[in-house]
């Protein structure tokens, strides 16, 4: 399955998605009005990559920023990973953003899979 | 009624002065589309960098101005009879103002109005409930109106309760003012 690799702009986040390490990155920040658009690709690879999934797979989630309809689409694509299946998600915030802080919990919560929290430099 | 073209150089001093007294930092007025709404969030990201001092305050403003802008696209219905909408910061001291204007369909009125009242009758943990519900609402439903959360989320970023305003263009449409303040957080607390 092939990397999927994509450039930061001012509104999208950085993305490497390698199937092979079992690692989904997300960086920077994301605040396009127009998420389908953007996140259909990163969606679909995603729905690929679960038919055959890594032993172990790795999400870091180090945005420093995202608007709500990024909140939104996030969440559905977490819900695609199910607990069990040995999924990791690194919650990365600014040591001064309670706020991401908080979301990561939220999102926790919400989705009931493991997340651990890390501070971004 | 009279209206003042801009050809009538006064006009231009008078917009300048009053923009100057009410401590303008940025004000745009026309049609929003997604080339346009980026530079306007660009520059509003470069005044509120500059500023406010702190990464938390930073991003919060910045957090309030983008779900503004994309409040006045996702209410605007792309109406075409009254294409344009306003968006402006200001500041007094520590006090910012980020606001929006748009035209809406009066039919729309109280719906948005019960959302605005229910935001501003709760306080941070009502909000973070009531945010709670409506992710998991919107993961069910197709739509693609987060309306809702985004006024969730400028409540929860602004800490003060939101202003809003509707006044009657003509029997179908209302102007829909919209004010969301941020006091920035003091750098030693």
């Amino acid at each position: 399955m092939e990397t999927l690799k994509l450039q930061p702009t001012f509104e999208t986040p950085s993305v490497f998605l390698d199937s092979s390490i079992g690692k989904l990155e997300f960086s920077g920040r994301s605040l396009p009005e127009d998420t389908a658009t953007f996140y259909k690709p990163i969606l679909t690879w995603i729905e690929s990559y679960l038919l055959n999934p890594s032993e172990k797979t790795e999400i870091n989630i180090k945005l420093e920023y995202f608007n709500t309809a990024t909140s939104k689409v996030l969440l559905s694509m977490l819900t695609k990973f199910k607990r069990g299946e040995n999924v990791t998600i690194n919650w990365f915030h600014f040591e001064d953003d309670e706020d991401m802080l908080e979301s990561g919990k939220e999102f926790e919560e919400l989705l009931r899979l493991p997340f651990s929290y890390h501070t971004l430099d | 009624m009279e209206t003042n073209k801009l050809n009538d150089l006064k006009t231009v001093y008078e917009l300048h002065r009053s923009m100057e007294d009410n401590q303008v930092i940025i004000a745009y007025e026309g049609e929003f589309n997604q080339v346009i709404t980026q530079s306007v969030l660009s520059l509003a990201e470069k005044n509120l960098e500059q500023k406010l001092s702190n990464g938390i305050s930073k991003r919060r403003a910045f957090n309030i101005a983008v779900e503004c802008l994309q409040n006045i696209s996702s209410h605007s219905d792309r109406n075409t009879d009254f294409p344009n909408s306003i968006f402006i910061i200001g500041q007094e001291g520590n006090d910012f103002y980020i606001s929006s204007g748009n035209t809406i369909k009066s039919s729309k009125v109280e719906n948005l109005r019960r959302k605005l009242d229910q935001i501003n009758n709760l306080d941070s943990d009502g909000l973070k409930q009531l945010h709670m519900q409506a992710i998991k609402e919107s993961l069910k439903s197709k739509e693609s109106n987060n309306a809702g959360l985004g006024l969730i989320s400028i409540a929860r970023k602004s800490g003060k309760k939101l202003e809003y305003q509707f006044t009657p263009v003509d029997n179908e449409n209302a102007f829909f003012s919209f004010q969301a303040t941020f006091i920035q957080k003091e750098d030693n607390i």
